[in-house]
């Protein structure tokens, strides 16, 4: 997904960088900071656990994090610094990693335009934005050095919605002969308030607004710090690259989703999370001669090390005030307090041979992985402490064969077992941790052109004893077999110089095989077109370049647990700039027929009246999406 | 060929029902007859029984002396579920309830009717009550041998009334669930040579009006029978 | 991380699978070796015991998945007054995984034998009278002090045991050996509620059950009393409603007197 399809319609955050990638919903439930809800291809991937994210070569995704398993939180992002976004569908090349169940999804960074680029926006809501940009323009550098700024700050949409973060990514590019030399620093810093979650009976009762709030203290506190360092050696044919990243990610959220259900003075969780991470990956891809035939190899190792601090307390909703843990005894409600340090590592190796006799195109992968974890429960045993240690294998094959027609058109069909690792804290002393293991299977046809580009594919997947890991109380569920397919369809197209349109569609199906239930939560149905156009003309002896974009996300009806759906979302965005010499004026509007929408719709019990007489019963809760916002941007390119 | 293709179709638009579906069922009380016999061999012939109620809930919980109850694993997707703990009796997920006052009068002989519940489908295991204010009301006469002993008694639990044992698959089509309070069981502990210095109403720090608190506060006393379908 | 390493060099050289060792063991924790202090009781009574014996049996691993691992050998009787934890089987060549579904009970047997520092006598008096629990101690406030011995029959199944810190079950790790402590609470024959989870520890109530006051509390004087000469909003009995005295109450509240690695718990069945 190329520039010109990420500048069609409206970006100004990771929500709409995910939303990118087609099939995929994204949900921002608990205010601008935290990570975003994501569902994709029949997964409930809740905050990452099944799409594997990468900028540039850095992992998004964090192990065993404290409030989700693989939570990828992207908001660090700077949208205008995206110069593409590679998806690669299900799980069926060897180099991907942990939590590419559903799929991998790559953002490669770059500036548009050599020179400065600063930007001013002011937008609905109170909300401004600074941004600037520098772009070298030395060969030798190539096109994707940069360094870049963002400051965002906003008062949201309705009360507890402010946030403020900043935002700088570096990214140098140093090409000397067959060699090049990459590397990548971020930094990143927000604090947001969250409005927690609404009663929808609550809502239709007329007791809170659509954009109310329920409960107090809700909101985060989130910084990270990567740096990337690599090479690239290509010779004869052959490449060879070596990468090594660290991360320095500290996460503070609370969150009461339930009111006072659990407790009489507030369910609501404080949760941190600090985790330093290194790792390292060296890939080498070569052709290989065997008789008169021609063999791609692909080979990789990648070595990977999380050191974390995490923890967990409950709050009082009055006060904000932290609880104290309670240990053990038969009457000590369930154990909210959390204090554990781990090391989670893992080693990995991959590799493809790939065989592309006349228009046929044959490839057979395997990827190992050996996950290894040091555990210590600073809380356990009624504040002992205990030490754990676990341990497990992975194997995966990946398969695909492919037939060309002609020149343009493509049949495609792959295998891939994708994985996910579990959550530290849950492993028992001694075990063989268990990855969820899913066998993932794509038949399709792509055809591509100069001026066109479509592809549709049927996907489906098998999850054996699929599990559920409960974040808040750190047990597994085990739901049994799980199924999932449907079909995706996308196409984008240049009719004419200067205009574009990308769609895609795709239909889902996930359910329990034993109790031939459907799952919840999934996206059966998600749409997205984005359409732009632009036709530069002269003025006054100055060239001038207008530009219209228009997207539209349609998300139909979700099941919800209870045998209920949630509401169907259809979004229309819009932008309208012009351009001459360095300065360009942008109008952005998002939600353009300002619907009422609920971005997050969920059913479970809550308990925000403390009446005897309110239900206990499972009941729709909903967090509001974001009403009609309109966005003006000055940008300056010099 | 026909049902394969809306077989498939019905895949790709995703019909079907998570687990467990919303149905809604009617709730009657009763009681039973006037007369009753206690432990202590007093014959009780009731004038007035009357439950003042609040709520009904049904829970997944079963009334095992000591168990976890986990969440259904859905409810924990987003949320920070309300999680039982390793307690004696722990209720777990409210799968139906019927919110409403009714002054029940457990001396006819037909069963009232309360309300229509909200539900789930689903295997529930235990059912909680609560009593509104005013708690039970009872009056009448304890014979024994020679001896009668007029009496009036009230009393009103301080905590809803839990672990009332209700094991049952609810089904899409629940014809209604009855709620019998046996004022047998009720006044089985309550001995009337032992009323303290009243009978009428019965001396509160009195053992027979113990054994009536202890008695409404027995989840045994109430029985939960679905009916047949 | 040496161990890690160690673990993972074991694990490659044993091709991931592998086999381990179990200690299964049973402790009465100080509170029953030693005394549960006046700090725990509500209403500032102290416990000693002299004899804590019970009979275990049918201790079994399974899977959630349906494997059956190996049980118990045959019924054991362990007086966990005496100093612990004491061993009662070692299993030697067990599957190295999660055995996740454990069970045990504590009921009377004919054929039961002694383990640990049991005296034979107190071996034959538990199979001959058909007892399961039999605790004999003292309790005492303010200097003044009553014993009492008292036995009971009752035959309870705990199974699914689950510990907040371990998980389910036990996790038996390649090459090493895990620990399974079946741990009796002594302070559970003294909770006030048979369903509560906020029931109190009190003694006032036992220890003024000995109505002729010579010191012993019988479980004769304990049936003498009806709970309902008792406080209201103490000795609740749930659903119980066969529970009308304190002995009834006392044997009751010795179907959980079973814990499972420390505070784990296990569905606890009445057989």
């Amino acid at each position: 997904m190329q520039r010109d399809v990420i500048d069609a319609a409206p970006r100004t955050g990771a929500t709409d960088l995910l939303r990118l990638v087609p099939g995929l919903v994204a949900s921002q439930h608990s205010g601008e900071g935290k990570a975003q809800q994501l569902f994709l291809r029949g997964f409930d991937a809740v905050h990452g656990q099944d799409v594997e994210l990468n900028v540039a070569g850095l992992p998004v995704n964090e192990v065993s994090h404290i409030h989700a398993l693989g939570y990828a939180d992207l908001n660090w992002l700077i949208p205008s610094v995206v110069r593409e976004v590679r998806v690669t569908e299900g799980s069926g090349r060897a180099w991907q990693g942990d939590f590419a169940v559903a799929g991998t999804v790559r953002y490669e960074l770059g500036l548009d335009e050599p020179g400065f680029t600063a930007a001013f926006s002011h937008a609905s809501f109170n909300r401004t934005r600074l941004f600037a940009g520098f772009r070298p323009d030395v060969s030798k550098l190539g096109d994707n050095t940069f360094v870049a700024a963002e400051y965002v700050e906003g008062d949201g949409f309705g009360p507890r919605r402010d946030f403020h973060r900043f935002s700088a990514i570096g990214q140098l590019q140093l090409k000397l002969e067959a060699l090049t030399l990459r590397a990548l620093a971020t930094t990143y810093n927000t604090a947001y308030s969250s409005p927690g979650v609404l009663r929808d009976d609550a809502w239709r009762s007329g007791k809170v607004g659509f954009f109310d709030v329920s409960g107090s203290w809700q909101g985060g506190i989130v910084s990270r710090h990567q740096v990337l360092v690599g090479a690239d050696l290509s010779l004869d044919g052959s490449k060879t690259t070596l990468e090594a990243y660290g991360l320095l990610i500290d996460t503070k959220l609370r969150n009461n989703f339930t009111g006072f259900l659990a407790n009489p003075v507030g369910d609501g969780l404080e949760q941190k999370q600090n985790a330093n991470t290194i790792g390292a990956r060296l890939m080498h891809t070569r052709h290989l001669h065997v008789g008169d035939q021609v063999l791609a190899l692909e080979l990789g190792v990648g070595l990977r090390r999380d050191g974390v601090a995490q923890g967990q307390r409950g709050y009082d909703d009055a006060t904000g005030a932290l609880r104290e843990p309670l240990f053990g005894g038969a009457a000590t409600p369930f154990r909210e307090a959390v204090d554990v340090s781990f090391v989670q590592s893992m080693a990995s190796a991959w590799g493809e041979v790939a065989w592309a006799p006349g228009a046929w195109r044959f490839m057979l992968g395997g990827r190992f992985d050996f996950l290894g974890i040091e555990l210590d429960d600073h809380l356990a045993f009624s504040g002992i402490g205990t030490h754990r240690t676990s341990f497990g294998p992975h194997f995966g094959l990946k398969a695909g064969v492919e037939r060309g027609f002609g020149e343009h058109v493509r049949l495609f069909a792959s295998y891939g077992d994708g994985f996910r690792t579990p959550q530290a804290r849950q492993l028992s002393d001694g075990e063989k941790a268990p990855f969820i293991d899913v066998r993932g299977a794509e038949l399709g046809l792509r055809i591509e052109s100069e001026r066109f580009a479509a592809s549709g594919a049927a996907f489906g997947s098998f999850v054996a004893n699929d599990f559920f890991f409960d974040h808040t109380v750190g047990t597994t569920s085990y739901v049994g077999n799980t199924i999932r397919g449907g079909g995706q369809f996308g196409v984008t197209a240049h009719p004419v110089d200067g205009f574009l349109i990308s769609a895609n569609f795709t239909v889902a199906h996930a359910q329990l095989t034993q109790k031939q239930a459907l799952l919840p939560y999934f996206a059966p149905l998600v749409g997205r077109i984005d359409s732009s156009w632009t036709r530069p003309f002269e003025l006054g002896g100055r060239t001038v370049k207008p530009f219209v974009g228009v997207g539209m996300t349609f998300i139909g009806p979700r099941p919800l647990p209870d045998d209920e759906r949630s509401h169907a979302i259809f979004l229309v965005d819009a932008r309208l700039g012009l351009r001459t010499g360095p300065v360009e004026l942008s109008l952005d509007i998002q939600n353009a027929l300002d619907s009422l929408w609920r971005d997050g719709e969920f059913l479970y019990a809550s308990k925000w009246d403390q009446a005897a007489t309110a239900s206990r019963l499972a009941s729709r809760q909903f967090t509001a999406g974001a009403p009609r916002t309109f966005t003006v941007t000055l940008e300056l390119h010099l | 060929m026909k049902s394969s293709l809306l077989a498939i179709a019905l895949v790709f638009t995703a019909c079907g029902g998570t687990e467990r579906s919303r149905v809604s069922y009617p709730v009657t009380v009763s009681g039973g007859g006037a007369m009753v016999t206690t432990d202590s061999g007093w014959t009780v012939t009731l004038t007035r029984a009357t439950a003042h109620l609040d709520a009904v809930r049904f829970f997944e919980g079963k009334v095992v002396l000591a168990k976890n109850v986990k969440p259904q694993w859905w409810r924990s997707l987003l949320v920070s579920t309300a999680y039982a703990h390793p307690g004696h009796y722990v209720p777990g997920e409210a799968l139906g309830e019927f919110v409403g006052p009714l002054d029940a009068d457990l001396l006819t002989t037909t069963p009232l009717a309360w309300g229509t519940a909200d539900g789930l489908t689903g295997e529930q295991g235990s059912l909680q009550l609560t009593f509104a204010t005013a708690g039970l009301e009872v009056a009448g006469t304890a014979t024994k041998d020679t001896l009668s002993v007029p009496f009036t008694a009230s009393f009103t639990p301080a905590y809803a009334i839990e672990g009332v044992r209700s094991e049952h698959v609810v089904g899409k089509n629940e014809l209604g669930v009855d709620v019998r309070i046996d004022l047998t069981h009720i006044f089985s502990r309550v001995d009337f040579a032992q009323v303290g210095s009243s009978a009428s109403p019965l001396d509160p720090m009195s053992p027979a009006f113990n054994g009536f608190g202890r008695g409404v506060i027995d989840s045994s006393a109430y029985v939960v029978t679905w009916k047949e379908n | 991380m040496k161990r890690l390493l160690a673990v993972l060099a074991v694990v490659a050289l044993s091709g991931c699978g592998g086999v381990g060792e179990l200690s299964l063991t049973t402790w009465g924790e100080e509170y029953i070796e030693q005394e549960i202090p006046a700090t725990e009781f509500e209403d500032g009574f102290t416990v000693r015991y002299t004899k804590f014996l019970v009979v275990i049996k049918d201790f079994t691993l399974a899977t959630k998945t349906g494997m059956k691992g190996p049980s118990q050998t045959g019924p054991l009787v362990v007086d966990v007054n005496k100093l612990g934890p004491i061993e009662l089987q070692s299993f030697k060549n067990l599957d190295a995984i999660k055995w996740d579904r454990v069970s045990y009970g504590i009921g009377p047997s004919a054929s039961a034998t002694g383990s640990g520092a049991v005296a034979a006598a107190d071996v034959d008096a538990m199979k001959s009278g058909g007892h399961s629990l039999w605790v004999e101690g003292s309790v005492s406030k303010m200097g003044v002090s009553k014993t009492f011995s008292w036995k009971f029959d009752i035959d309870t199944a705990y199974t699914e045991c689950t510990n907040p810190d371990f998980g389910e079950g036990v996790t038996v790790p390649t090459g090493g050996k895990a620990e399974v402590q079946l741990t009796i609470h002594g302070d559970h024959l003294w909770y006030d509620d048979l369903q509560s989870p906020d029931a109190k520890v009190r003694g006032t109530a036992i220890s003024a059950a000995d109505a002729n006051n010579d010191g012993v509390i019988t479980q004769d004087e304990l049936k003498a009393v009806q709970l309902t000469s008792l406080p209201l909003g103490q000795y609740g009995t749930g659903g119980a409603s066969s529970v009308k005295n304190l002995d009834d109450f006392v044997r009751a509240l010795g179907r959980t007197v079973g814990h499972f690695r420390g505070e784990g718990e296990c569905v606890t069945t009445a057989k």
